[in-house]
């Protein structure tokens, strides 16, 4: 499997085949051999990826590829699912998520997620949503929540229409603002990196844009990696791709190809991917 | 594209289309039916109730003892008002916190063989007679600390754990499991998630159910008269003593066979169901007020 250089990576690199810096292993995660059970169903097989720091990776592929379970991995989500199991390293800050001596919650706290349906908490306010995982991580003084609840919905870009109603239900708000509240939710707590499982499949065509704006924005003080069936959307976010697929079903889904998004939908090296992004096959 | 005009075979008085609206007719006339008589026989006896104990209810009824002859006139039931608000007020401190956690456990945390178990029990115990009950709560405890209404209390609780953790259960199921990932996706642990997000998100649910169970143990007769025996020479506010209860007096004053007596035995079956339609209401605002300042 390619390793990928990033530092400083412009978004047209070709980084196929280029050594990574230290600084970029460190900075951003690397998944290494990563296998992924459900029961005895096998979903994710040996899959290994960097994800850069400071960009947008997009994982792409058809549906029941695995690539929500990879994403479910690298957060240990994977493994609240009664009998799911994860082998292998997910490298995050020089050290592997799954020792023993690493507790989920910490892990889920410096890597946040954001999901494919908006699931803010329906009895709490905007307020109470944006800053609860502040609440459950340590206490802080009431004023100092207040400013992390501001600037969590500036940078979700929510703050303009929420803030005169800061105390009505996370309910009240359209579906696209509940998603950008469940965004805000998940940067009040500083993670270094945000997952997002198909965060726009549920969003009409303009809060989708304004998803894709934000993601845009808040990739240089976050590293993401998102999933989305939407291949446009992976042009319009990302710098790189990652292209997973499975042969036939009941097989585990593997990570076909990894690259910079141009290169991954431009000239693609393996044939399943050139069909997958010329839309022959999925 | 073109029209299909109105009146082409096939929209209108087809013989099967006929059959259909007439089949359909039939279930919304049968479904109107079951409406009707299933709350015309509860107005029934709400209206019956009214009638027959409104002659007999007074304030003197609300706050006096029964008179030692039951065929003469006057008295009350507060001792009974009383003795139903402890012992049940009891058993719901022990029933409602216990139900409310078995359901936790089989939701949030319970899998396989041990939870299936636990609600097969569950379900076998919802089905128990409560004069079992009374009779299991009489040979375990009254026989050794001998009648008083905490033993009431006790069989009432019992009477209560089932129904709690069912419908507790099943509003915890309904709570979306996104929400609980959503939860833990931000480091909360399992039972963060379950004090800050599935309880709260199932309260108002919660809270019903437990005001039926209320409400149920209030109108039990058949285990406090193996356990809380009944008291009516005065009113015990001492739960370890025999204790009378508004259900054990209306079925003393009913079998009486005075009309003084079935009076009073109407105008407590009306004090009991204002006593649980009043709780039921307060309740009900309660889980609205906590929903809302949480919200």
């Amino acid at each position: 499997m390619p390793d990928v250089a990033t530092e400083p990576a412009p978004a047209t690199a070709k980084v196929d085949g280029t050594i990574p810096t230290p600084e970029t292993a460190v900075e951003g995660l690397s998944i290494e051999k990563l296998n992924a059970w459900f029961g005895k169903h096998h979903v994710v097989a040996d899959v290994d990826l960097v994800a850069p720091a400071h960009r947008v990776t997009a994982l792409i592929g058809p549906s029941g590829c695995g690539k929500s379970t990879l994403l479910r991995c690298v957060n240990r989500m994977h493994e609240i699912v009664p009998g799911a199991r994860v082998e292998g390293r997910v490298m995050f800050s020089g050290q592997n998520i799954y020792d023993p001596d690493i507790d989920p919650g910490s892990v889920r706290s410096e890597i946040g997620m954001v999901f494919q349906r908006p699931n803010p908490f329906p009895t709490k306010s905007i307020y109470e949503n944006a800053i609860i995982g502040v609440r459950l991580a340590r206490s802080a003084g009431d004023r100092k929540l207040d400013e992390i609840a501001e600037s969590a919905l500036r940078r979700a870009q929510l703050w303009d229409e929420v803030k005169d109603r800061l105390n009505k239900p996370a309910v009240s708000l359209s579906g696209g603002q509940q998603q950008r509240l469940c965004i805000a939710r998940a940067v009040a707590v500083d993670p270094a990196l945000l997952l997002m499982d198909e965060p726009c499949s549920a969003l009409d065509p303009i809060a989708t844009f304004k998803i894709e704006e934000l993601i845009r924005e808040i990739a240089d003080q976050y590293t993401v990696i998102i999933v989305t069936h939407n291949m446009q959307q992976a042009t319009r976010v990302s710098q790189f791709t990652g292209f997973m697929t499975i042969e036939r079903a009941g097989e585990p889904g593997r990570l076909v190809e990894f690259g910079a998004t141009d290169q991954i939908f431009g000239s693609p090296a393996q044939a399943a991917t050139e069909a997958y992004v010329s839309g022959r096959v999925g | 594209m073109t029209q299909l005009a109105v009146g082409t075979p096939g929209f209108r008085n087809r013989p099967a289309l006929r059959r259909r609206r007439a089949k359909s007719a039939v279930l919304v006339g049968l479904l109107i039916a079951a409406v009707v008589v299933a709350v015309g026989v509860l107005a029934w006896v709400l209206i019956y109730v009214a009638i027959q104990g409104l002659g007999a209810l007074n304030l003197g009824f609300l706050t006096q003892t029964p008179p030692g002859n039951p065929a003469a006139a006057g008295g009350g039931f507060y001792n009974g008002i009383v003795g139903s608000l402890i012992i049940v007020g009891i058993a719901a401190l022990i029933g409602i916190p216990l139900g409310i956690g078995a359901a936790i456990y089989l939701v949030e945390y319970g899998r396989g063989r041990l939870a299936d178990t636990i609600r097969f029990f569950n379900d076998v115990l919802i089905g128990i007679p409560t004069i079992v009950t009374g009779a299991f709560i009489y040979a375990i405890w009254v026989t050794r600390f001998g009648f008083s209404g905490f033993a009431g209390s006790l069989a009432l609780a019992i009477v209560m754990l089932p129904l709690v953790t069912r419908t507790t259960e099943e509003m915890l199921r309904l709570v979306p499991n996104e929400l609980r990932e959503g939860s833990l996706a931000l480091g909360a642990t399992r039972s963060q998630t379950v004090m800050r997000v599935s309880i709260p998100t199932a309260l108002p649910g919660i809270i019903t159910g437990a005001m039926l169970a209320v409400a149920r143990a209030m109108g039990e007769t058949a285990p406090l008269l193996l356990t809380a025996l009944g008291n009516d020479l005065f009113t015990e506010y001492n739960p370890a003593k025999r204790m009378s209860t508004l259900s054990l007096q209306i079925f003393d004053n009913a079998v009486t066979g005075f009309q003084e007596g079935q009076g009073r035995a109407w105008a407590g079956a009306l004090t009991l169901i204002a006593i649980v339609l009043i709780f039921t209401i307060v309740a009900r605002l309660f889980g609205r007020r906590v929903r809302t300042s949480n919200a």
